[in-house]
């Protein structure tokens, strides 16, 4: 490994912008990384860390803005030049070829040859030598699909080391892995560092940023709020830059006059992908009129609870009632027909078919009503009316009218159309998932005003949000999850970000939580104190 | 607006560019061997259009593979790629030959439309099989339909064999009994004492538009497009990805026999065991709706164009100046081309959507998520 001169800066960002349209997702960045340290980066989703890391790594060209390596400017072409230039990136989800062994993948594409052969001992040679260096244990001739994901983020990590990295781009590494597997990559990263290699680490998990950082840098939407050591640093302090300390975006709402409750949940288990235990026994009420809003961080079970809910996903126990009516375990259609309105967190995979124009998004869920279909036939004039009238209340911009490609749509106008639909479906519960996420101002002005119009016309209200200012300014009541439990409940209006922001980080064991007597002031319901975080 | 966005220029540019690539290809091959190719494509093109003649026989060949092609264009817009044509087209062919052979009581037309009917039926049932194998056991329906192709063929063979079921009795030959006449394709156009063309060509442009209507007007043909585009959306949307999988194998199912139905009831006198392993129109069917861009009228070009190729390459066989064996060789070439020209731009397409896909999830999030 290249060694450079431990604390000299070798790797900088100057003024880095990088712009997608009209969205800024970098904005004016300065970064540096120093040889041999651990800089973590922090920020919230879609605070713009990826879209950073990816202009480190050649998949993305800064708009504006300067970096150089070792004091001079570079140009990164790619990923192929970003590894010559000695960067190497563990991505969320791995890039390993599952047929292929530990050391073929790693290997891949800088293969050790002997004549026109693959020269694979020569391979694992290697591979081993450098899994005991760095006491990154592996079998090297074992297949990807039988080891385990910590084993695939040690392949992964050996591939950057096999390619000669001195700068270790780590994206979110402790996303997906057990508290064992978490402390022993921790534990490698201490060693590497040790080493003379110089890691960024992208989280938001503070535990693991205090215990391993030597520098941090936190992130907000898109603009660089500080760099600071991680001497005098609390999660706290951690969290405040996170969240940041600026207004809330306004919202114009009175008090919410809850009636009857129209979703109950009680005592729900749901398993995500990997089969394991994502909603782990939550219990809470929506009432008729009011905003529930569903505070944590990204990956503890909200997008499992809201798929329950709309029947997208099968529950293991518990039960759901939407205004009386027992949905648990009904399909998607059922549930649609019962009284949902879904705003899905993902509108490219599931909110609308990209493919699809206006008029054909705007019935997706309408293909077997009267109103749109005669004899199964699609009345093109009553689908095409209908997508008009919404596409002009609420201010869908598109090129071609209603004729135009979903896809070809910008983020907001996109998620502005779901919106439509889904209200104009006249709900008795409607769940906005990430209503938000990756629109511009204006339309999230717009989305939020439309959200307490509806809860104000007496539907009710889940908003599950990674945002907290977006919890906390709709939020009539806001409830937190915590892996995948209910852990507090809040009054909207009397909560303010630290102490949401510590019950959203699990607040150590659960007993550390500032105020904690607080809350349990603010508790509206009585499963939260049964419930030990 | 559908049908008007399929004429998009753009969209045709490239099947047209194959064919052209393909010809050219051919022609290449053809002066390599030490022949005048432009005059071998002149045989060829007389073959296909010179004449009234070459004209029916194009239209007859045309007829099948266009409902073939049609059966491939529907499974893979509800996202599955059906190569059981062969299959679905045998099970057709067998009911469709058993009522035309058999259900003499039915009075004039109403006997070959029957047959049609039955066909059709019979072969979606095939399709509709592999279907119910994919969503109850997750079994892939590329690999199922293949089987299911095998199992068609031994099971014809079965029953046309010597003391089969549907083998004609008293007779030493494995084929059934004569088709009775109400129960053929009735002839409509006759340009010589040798050719015939039936209502086959017919009832593929019935069965085209058909499919168009269903799959761009109707409910059925919105489930099928939002579960072959995005099933997660179609999931949400309320829709039953395993009705549509279902559904949608059995239209194809269905395509494909009415193809079986029309080659064997327009062209052959009686089913016979011989003709069960040599049938073409199912992978036929794969080309025109790849040529076709899987679309309706794609398919109709598409199969014209295929149907123009086979009675061309008759052309270029009775043509003196040439090899005999260079036509049918030839034509196969030009037609592997062309498979191979519309085949590698789809499959690039897929793959650079797939590269900037897996890419985009980090570089469109912003741009358009705005999850960086």
């Amino acid at each position: 490994m290249a060694q450079a001169t431990p604390g000299a800066t070798i790797l900088e960002l100057k003024d880095v912008s990088k712009r997608f349209g009209e969205f800024y997702a970098n904005r004016g960045v300065n970064f540096d990384l120093r040889a041999g340290e651990v800089h973590c980066l922090c920020g919230e989703n879609g605070a713009g860390k990826s879209t950073m890391m990816n202009m480190l790594y050649g998949l993305l060209e800064p708009t504006e803005g300067t970096i150089s390596m070792d004091g001079a400017p570079v140009h990164i072409g790619g990923p192929r030049h970003a590894i010559d230039l000695g960067i190497g990136m563990v991505h969320q989800h791995f890039m390993l070829i599952p047929v292929f062994t530990v050391a073929e993948n790693i290997v891949l594409a800088d293969e050790p040859t002997q004549g026109m052969t693959l020269d694979i001992k020569a391979a694992e040679a290697r591979v081993r030598e450098l899994s005991d260096r760095y006491g990154l244990s592996v079998d090297p001739s074992a297949r990807v699909q039988d080891i385990t994901v910590g084993q695939q983020q040690r392949a992964e990590i050996l591939k950057a080391l096999y390619r000669r990295a001195r700068i270790l781009i780590l994206d979110e590494p402790t996303a997906v892995l057990t508290p064992q597997e978490i402390e022993e990559l921790l534990r490698v990263i201490g060693l590497l560092r040790d080493e003379g290699m110089s890691i960024i680490m992208i989280t938001h998990k503070l535990k693991e940023v205090l215990s391993i950082a030597d520098r941090i840098s936190v992130l907000r939407r898109g603009e660089m709020v500080g760099t600071v050591p991680r001497e005098g640093q609390t999660e706290a302090s951690i969290a405040n830059m996170m969240v940041g300390r600026d207004v809330l975006l306004k919202v114009d709402k009175t008090e919410s006059i809850p009636e009857r409750p129209v979703l109950t949940v009680q005592d729900l288990w749901v398993k995500d992908d990997r089969d394991l235990d994502a909603v782990r026994g939550a219990s809470f009420e929506v009432h008729a009129g009011e905003i529930v809003g569903v505070a944590g961080i990204d990956g503890n079970g909200q997008e499992e609870l809201v798929d329950a809910i709309a029947g997208l996903r099968p529950i293991q126990r518990g039960r759901i009632t939407l205004d009386g009516e027992d949905i648990t375990g009904l399909s998607p259609h059922e549930v649609s027909e019962a009284g949902l309105g879904h705003i899905p967190q993902d509108r490219h995979r599931r909110g609308m078919v990209l493919d699809f124009d206006l008029r054909e998004n705007v019935m997706l869920h309408d293909w077997d009503k009267r109103d749109m279909v005669r004899f199964g036939i699609i009345d093109r004039a009553a689908s095409a009316e209908r997508a008009e009238t919404l596409c002009d209340m609420y201010d869908v911009r598109s090129g071609g009218g209603i004729g135009s490609r979903a896809g070809s749509l910008s983020g907001g106008n996109q998620q502005k159309l779901v919106i439509a639909r889904e209200i104009q479906r006249d709900p008795k519960l409607l769940i906005a998932a990430q209503p938000t996420r990756g629109v511009d101002i204006g339309a999230i002005e717009f989305i939020h005003r439309r959200l307490v119009e509806e809860r104000d016309a007496g539907t009710a209200v889940l908003l599950v949000s990674l945002e907290m200012s977006e919890v906390l300014s709709l939020s009539d009541r806001i409830v937190v999850i915590f892996e995948g439990e209910i852990v507090a409940e809040f009054e909207g209006g009397r909560v303010d970000e630290q102490r949401l922001g510590m019950a959203m980080i699990g607040s150590g064991d659960g007993h550390s939580v500032p105020g904690q007597a607080g809350i349990g002031g603010a508790l509206a319901g009585p499963e939260v104190e049964e419930t030990p975080a | 607006m559908n049908l008007l966005r399929r004429f998009d220029p753009e969209a045709a540019l490239v099947p047209v560019l194959a064919v052209v690539a393909a010809m050219l290809v051919g022609m290449v091959l053809i002066y390599a061997i030490g022949y005048d190719g432009i005059y071998a494509y002149g045989s060829l093109i007389n073959g296909a259009v010179g004449s009234q003649s070459a004209i029916a026989a194009t239209m007859l060949r045309a007829a099948p593979i266009i409902l073939t092609g049609l059966s491939v264009m529907i499974a893979f817009r509800a996202g599955l790629f059906n190569i059981g044509g062969t299959g679905q087209a045998i099970m057709g062919l067998l009911v469709a030959g058993t009522i035309a052979t058999h259900f003499t009581f039915l009075p004039g037309a109403s006997h070959w439309i029957v047959a049609l009917v039955g066909a059709a039926c019979a072969g979606g049932l095939w399709g509709a099989l592999a279907g119910f194998l994919k969503v109850a056991r997750g079994a892939n329906e590329v690999v199922v339909t293949i089987m299911l192709n095998y199992v068609a063929i031994r099971f014809g063979e079965y029953l046309l064999g010597l003391g089969g079921p549907l083998q004609e009795k008293g007779s030493d030959n494995p084929s059934s009994a004569l088709f009775a006449d109400s129960g053929r394709l009735p002839k409509i156009w006759s340009p010589d004492p040798f050719t015939e063309v039936n209502i086959g060509i017919i009832v593929a442009l019935v069965v085209a538009t058909f499919a168009w209507f269903l799959v761009a007007r109707t409910s059925i043909g919105f489930q099928i497009r939002a579960v072959g585009l995005q099933p997660d959306a179609a999931e949400y949307g309320g829709m039953s990805v395993t009705k549509v999988t279902v559904i949608g194998m059995f239209m194809a199912g269905a395509f494909s026999g009415l193809g079986g139905a029309v080659q064997t009831l327009g062209e052959l006198d009686r089913l016979q065991k011989s003709e069960l392993s040599v049938i073409q129109i199912g992978f036929a069917g794969i080309a025109v709706a790849l040529l076709g861009r899987n679309t309706a009228l794609g398919c109709v070009f598409a199969g014209l164009l295929m149907g123009a190729l086979d009675s061309g390459a008759v052309g270029i066989q009775n043509d003196n100046a040439l090899p005999s064996g260079v036509a049918t060789k030839l034509i196969g070439v030009i037609q592997g081309v062309i498979v191979l020209f519309v085949g590698a731009d789809v499959i690039f397409r897929r793959l650079s959507a797939r590269v900037a896909g897996g890419f985009g999830k980090q570089r469109a999030g912003p741009a358009s998520g705005g999850v960086a």
